[in-house]
């Protein structure tokens, strides 16, 4: 794959860039150093053999005399003999010129062997680089395919990656945890549909029935007909409320559209004031301490919560039991809480009744048949929905079993309301004591 | 043929039992996995309808204790129609396995199927003496002559027809042919056999063991 060589086919080039620049740089400093420390041995040289026709030694300052090929008494001088002792000038600016035109061809030289020293070193590295590249680049590759396929095939496996703990082995520790969450929440996703399609298809199931053998009956009357219809219309009535309720589980998983001011204790209060008759039926006695709690969020939402929570308390409790409901303002976070006496729920079982279609069958045996006293009640999505509209809130939900007396204390801590929506609710509040 | 349907849903429980019971079958049902489960061990079925989510114990679980401990066939009901729950059901023992919403006439005709399963293999069509018996249309004829009987008379002849000659006793055919709301101290067994002899006729085809039962 050359678009994953890309990065290699970089580094490379970047290597034998760099690699290039450093050698130029050697290169040209070496020059520089040896060409100005030659003329200087050169000068100095020079001046030691000039012949005496009283000129005084010229300190090593020129650059322009040439190399020591001038040496004292050498048989190479050109020009005439000891008789031409005027030749002394004439010596000298040949040997200079001689020594500086071998001084510039060695110059010349060093520089082209340099450059193809240079060019030739330059590819070497270009190589050494593409392979270093890739066998630094090969761990990422592996990772790369191994993270498509399991994309591509089973999200249950990980990458696993042996070794020491450096970037590579981080990066692959980070994927195989966003594998996990990913393969989790799918895997709630299906359990979702499988559980809503098969609590959508008991309802259908009845209903079908009912009037399939009310059909079948010989002696079928008009009253027995119109009784089986009746029972089929209750049933399409429960796929109804479970659609709703379904569809509110959605709404509050999907987040809030709009923030609002919202005073917890007068939902709380109006939820409480429409029960009023079942508590006094079910010979329950309710304790109620109600203060000024605001809160940001969707009304219909956050009364559809404290509605749940208050059947439940209502329906799961024992004749002559109590219900203790709360309700106020800690720290500018409004909170409710509602305990209920009941059956004895182990600590175990709380983490299921919060999924959804759970019915608590394991945890007591309070759900033999389907209750059917309230809007999500019997269907099992009560709190799973009170769960979802919390967590769109931001809010807080602790489900805690009571120890003495049984039953469950709910706890709903929402964040502070935002200080715009305080403002607006400001002249309100006082009115809700 | 007695019946024991297990279903959490008591409406739905309710109108199969009536169903069945329509078409001469004594059924008994039970709410729960525990009941479920104590009632196919005590009382003697032919067939069990089992939803598989139960409350109390899962329906796979009922069924795994059951089908070494009872004869009884056992058809698995649930909600959730996909392969994987099909495969599922039957791996756990059930003979057959129905996707609800189903079609009674569906439920009913697989209950019989299976029914007709027991050691030995019962024909669909019962014949003895002359008498030909089809349980599935509820039909009796001898000699050509169709005879009138009425639901228990039909699963008491059912019963000793398929026993092939063995004799069934009076116990047994109140346990196979009437489900648990019956008095074991009735005649009922008695009543129902003398008035079978008298619908079928001459010669009597029915014929009392002493101290053991009756057989044909």
């Amino acid at each position: 794959m050359y678009r994953a060589g890309s990065v290699r086919l970089r580094l490379t080039v970047l290597f034998a860039s760099l690699f290039l620049v450093s050698g130029a740089g050697l290169l040209g400093i070496t020059y520089g150093l040896v060409s100005n420390a030659n003329n200087d041995i050169i000068v100095a040289r020079f001046n030691s053999v000039s012949p005496s026709d009283g000129t005084t030694p010229s300190t090593g300052g020129s650059g322009t005399s040439g190399s020591a090929g001038a040496a004292a008494g050498g048989a190479t001088l050109l020009g005439p003999g000891p008789a031409g002792l005027p030749n002394a000038e004439l010596i000298q600016a040949q040997a200079t010129q001689y020594a500086s035109d071998t001084r510039a061809r060695e110059n010349d030289a060093l520089l082209l062997y340099s450059g193809i020293a240079l060019a030739i070193m330059a590819v070497v590295a270009a190589v050494l680089g593409w392979f270093t590249a890739g066998r630094a680049l090969r761990p990422l590759r592996r990772i790369t395919e191994s993270a498509r396929r399991i994309c591509a095939t089973n999200l249950h496996e990980r990458l696993a990656v042996q070794g020491p703990d450096d970037d590579v082995r981080q990066l692959a520790d980070m994927i195989d945890g966003l594998f996990a969450r990913l393969d989790a929440s799918l895997h709630a996703q299906r359990q979702f549909a499988a559980n809503a399609s098969h609590e959508l298809r008991t309802p259908l199931a009845r209903s079908r029935t009912l009037l399939e053998v009310a059909l079948r009956n010989p002696g079928a009357s008009a009253e027995s007909l119109r009784a089986a219809c009746e029972r089929a219309i209750a049933a399409g009535d429960e796929q109804e409320r479970l659609i709703e309720a379904l569809l509110v589980l959605a709404r509050g998983q999907r987040g809030l559209a709009r923030r609002e001011p919202v005073d917890l204790a007068a939902v709380t209060r109006d939820v409480l004031a429409a029960r009023g008759d079942e508590v006094a039926a079910r010979g329950l006695a309710m304790g109620v301490t109600l203060e000024p709690g605001l809160l940001g969020g969707d009304a219909p939402l956050v009364e559809r919560a404290v509605a749940n929570l208050a059947d439940n308390a209502l329906r799961h409790n024992r004749p002559g039991g109590a219900v203790w409901v709360t309700a106020g303002a800690e720290d500018g976070r409004a909170f409710l809480t509602i305990a209920n006496t009941g059956e004895e729920i182990p600590p175990d079982a709380v983490g299921r009744l919060l999924l959804p279609f759970q019915r608590g069958s394991e945890a007591g045996d309070a759900y033999r048949a389907r209750a059917r006293s309230g809007p999500e009640d019997g269907l099992g999505l009560g709190l799973s929905i009170v769960a979802a509209i919390a967590s769109a809130h931001g809010a807080d939900l602790a489900v805690t079993p009571r120890l003495t007396g049984g039953g469950l204390s709910v706890r709903l801590t929402f964040p502070a309301a935002p200080a715009e929506l305080v403002t607006a609710a400001g002249p309100a509040l006082p009115a809700f004591r | 043929m007695r019946v024991l349907v297990v279903e959490d849903d008591g409406e739905l429980a309710e109108a199969v039992a009536a169903g069945l019971r329509m078409e001469g079958m004594a059924v008994d049902t039970a709410l729960d996995g525990p009941a479920g489960l104590d009632r196919a061990l005590v009382n003697d079925y032919d067939v069990i309808v089992l939803d598989r989510d139960l409350p109390g114990l899962h329906g796979d679980d009922v069924c795994g204790r059951l089908i070494a401990a009872v004869r009884a066939r056992i058809l698995m009901l649930t909600a959730a129609g996909a392969i994987e729950d099909r495969v599922a059901g039957l791996g756990h023992g059930a003979d057959d396995y129905l996707a609800k919403p189903f079609a009674f006439a569906e439920l009913v005709a697989r209950v019989r199927a299976l029914a007709r399963r027991s050691h030995p293999a019962v024909p669909p069509v019962l014949t003895a003496k002359g008498i030909t018996l089809d349980p599935g249309r509820r039909v009796a004829t001898r000699r050509g002559a169709t005879l009138d009987l009425g639901a228990k008379e039909l699963a008491v002849l059912e019963l000793l027809m398929a026993a092939s000659g063995r004799v069934v006793s009076a116990e047994e055919l109140l346990e196979r042919a009437w489900d648990e709301m019956a008095d074991p101290f009735s005649t009922a067994v008695k009543v129902t056999v003398s008035r079978l002899r008298r619908k079928l006729g001459e010669p009597p085809v029915i014929e009392t063991v002493e101290r053991a039962g009756y057989r044909i």
